[in-house]
């Protein structure tokens, strides 16, 4: 359907905040060309007036609860496996210059 | 009496009726992963002080009385389950750090019914492969002969369960996690229908295919460990509300007359190892003999299942592995901005097979693409579920070998992704359908084990699991003794 280029590997890197190397950006042309030209099988499927499935629970199964507040506060447990928090915070990177 | 060739319920009633205690038990389990895990990798954590605890509160709730289901008994947990204070690494780099603040719901209730954790079971990185091969701790070795995969995704727990490390394990099975590895090391491995384990605090890799299950030595510790790990759960939207039966209990109520076997004609294809077709017909033909009757169905979109999977499994993965950017959990790496921070935790985070799948994931679900893709898929889908349900009208169950192969060596399809990919051939239908399939052994072939698969109705646990036991009844395998001595590589 479509063949890969550089390009489309930088597009998808950046969309999947990934970072690869010159090498690694080749070999990941010649693997996502095998594999989409493997999964692209499926155009040759009819699926006129088919309802995509996202999902195997019937709505049947759809659970309703009253609408509280059962989460306690957990900050400090959470916080505690954080790479980096001070004073009760998440530590980010500068984004507001 | 050797305790670490005892199954679950063999433990659990030996425990119960005092004849032996849960502190003995668990030593002489950890003695023998002390013993074996060097070679065979099959824990990431090995967790001898929590174990020991464990144990000595089993042995107290077994003398007031208050024994639960399994108590007492050695557990393997799969190292994709959050386990309060318990590393849970996903056999990932990005969550080699990770102590989670709290516990997956399958994991509490199995220590709720009194399991005790050996450990941390290695896995395919975030459960991403067929050979346990791509997990950042290193691979696992098969025990049956270590220059083999035991099986992905839940290779630690199928090598662990095979070997005595434990008397069973769980697994979660995305496309044949559990079954394929099950198959691979001649134990029992059922998926269960989507939706009777709850997924809180499993770290997700596909939500709407993540199932956990049960991998032991016989199908009746299956049926128990099932009933200990399922139920409807509030914290788990998809988590389904049908009653949890005493599955262990009903295994015997079952004759095999009269039952109907599908056989589908698409998974007997021409180039399947006839020797694997040999060890299926032969269990074909022992249900024929006590009575059942066989029926040749047709799932015409077969063909189609590997191709689907690989569109929607990559896709959800995409984006749930969206939340791991270094900011509240897991590894991070510091860049000169955040959008750099997040590319540099991720990149370094994140194995191969990963970040491959990640950008598979975005490439079905970025505009222009995601109709011809993601959507055409979620439709061949409902086809592939709709086959089984025209099937389900005519048979009980459906009968196919679990995989086209036994264990192959390691390193012989980890670079080649479609290679790896169709050894799901046989699994990842059931998977899209949320069916149930569970892999019993059939036989030796060449020494090595094979897997029956027998694929389930919705919610056909009991059924499933009678013709499983059934089936292990006539034919008869029998397990590798803990010493046999594992070909040298």
């Amino acid at each position: 359907m479509s063949t890969v280029d550089i390009p489309l590997v930088e597009k998808l890197a950046q969309l999947s905040r990934l970072t690869f190397t010159e090498n690694e950006k080749e070999t990941l042309q010649q693997e996502l060309g095998n594999i989409l030209d493997f999964i692209s099988q499926l155009q040759e499927v009819n699926t006129d007036g088919v309802q995509p499935m996202s999902s195997t629970v019937g709505a049947a199964s759809t659970y309703e609860r009253p609408d509280e507040v059962t989460e306690e506060n957990r900050r400090e447990e959470y916080l505690a496996v954080a790479p980096k928090s001070e004073m009760g915070f998440y530590v980010v990177p500068r984004v507001i210059e | 009496m050797s305790l670490i060739t005892l199954g679950l319920k063999e433990a659990a009633t030996k425990l119960k009726n005092k004849e032996i205690s849960a502190v003995e038990l668990t030593k002489a389990t950890l003695d023998r992963i002390d013993e074996r895990n060097g070679t065979i990798n099959a824990y990431n954590v090995v967790c001898h002080d929590v174990a020991m605890k464990m144990a000595e509160e089993s042995d107290k709730r077994i003398a007031s009385g208050n024994a639960g289901l399994i108590e007492g008994v050695p557990i393997g947990m799969k190292d994709l389950f959050c386990t309060k204070g318990v590393s849970t690494t996903a056999s990932s780099k990005i969550l080699s750090n990770f102590v989670p603040p709290y516990e997956s719901t399958v994991s509490g209730k199995l220590w709720n019914a009194g399991g005790v954790m050996m450990g941390k079971t290695n896995l395919d990185e975030f459960a991403m492969g067929s050979s346990n091969e791509t997990s950042f701790t290193g691979k696992v070795l098969n025990p049956w002969d270590t220059t083999l995969t035991p099986g992905g995704s839940s290779g630690g727990s199928s090598a662990a369960v095979a070997d005595f490390m434990c008397a069973g394990a769980t697994g979660t099975d995305t496309g044949g996690s559990i079954r394929q590895p099950a198959s691979f090391t001649g134990i029992v491995g059922i998926k269960p229908t989507y939706g009777r384990c709850s997924r809180y605090g499993i770290v997700a890799f596909a939500s709407s295919l993540d199932q956990a299950g049960a991998m032991t030595r016989n199908v009746e510790d299956a049926a128990l460990m099932l009933r200990a790990m399922s139920g409807h759960d509030p914290l788990d939207s998809t988590s389904a509300s049908n009653p949890v039966e005493a599955w262990d209990e009903t295994l015997n109520d079952f004759d095999p007359k009269g039952l109907k076997i599908g056989l589908p004609k698409e998974y007997f294809i021409e180039g399947l190892d006839p020797n694997i077709r040999k060890a299926v017909d032969d269990a074909v033909k022992r249900f024929t003999d006590a009575g059942a009757e066989v029926k040749e169905i047709s799932l015409p979109h077969t063909k189609y299942a590997v191709p689907t999977y690989y569109i929607i499994a990559p896709a959800e993965a995409a984006s749930n592995l969206s939340r791991y950017d270094g900011m509240r959990f897991g590894y991070r790496a510091e860049g000169e901005n955040l959008a750099q921070t997040y590319s540099n935790s991720r990149s370094e985070g994140f194995g191969w097979e990963v970040k491959r799948r990640i950008m598979v994931g975005n490439y079905t679900l970025s505009s222009g693409y995601y109709d011809a893709y993601y959507i055409k898929a979620q439709k061949v889908r409902a086809l592939i579920a709709q086959d089984f349900a025209n099937a389900y009208k005519e048979v009980d169950v459906i009968f196919t070998p679990t995989a086209p192969s036994t264990a192959f060596k390691l390193g012989d399809k980890i670079s080649d992704p479609i290679q790896m990919y169709l050894n799901d051939v046989f699994t990842v239908a059931t998977s899209l359908a949320g069916l149930p399939g569970i892999s019993v052994p059939a036989g030796l072939v060449e020494g090595l084990p094979v897997g029956l698969q027998i694929i389930g109705q919705a919610f056909g646990e009991e059924k499933l699991l009678q013709v499983a036991q059934a089936h292990e009844k006539m034919c008869g395998f029998q397990m590798r003794a803990p010493n046999a001595t594992a070909t040298a590589a």
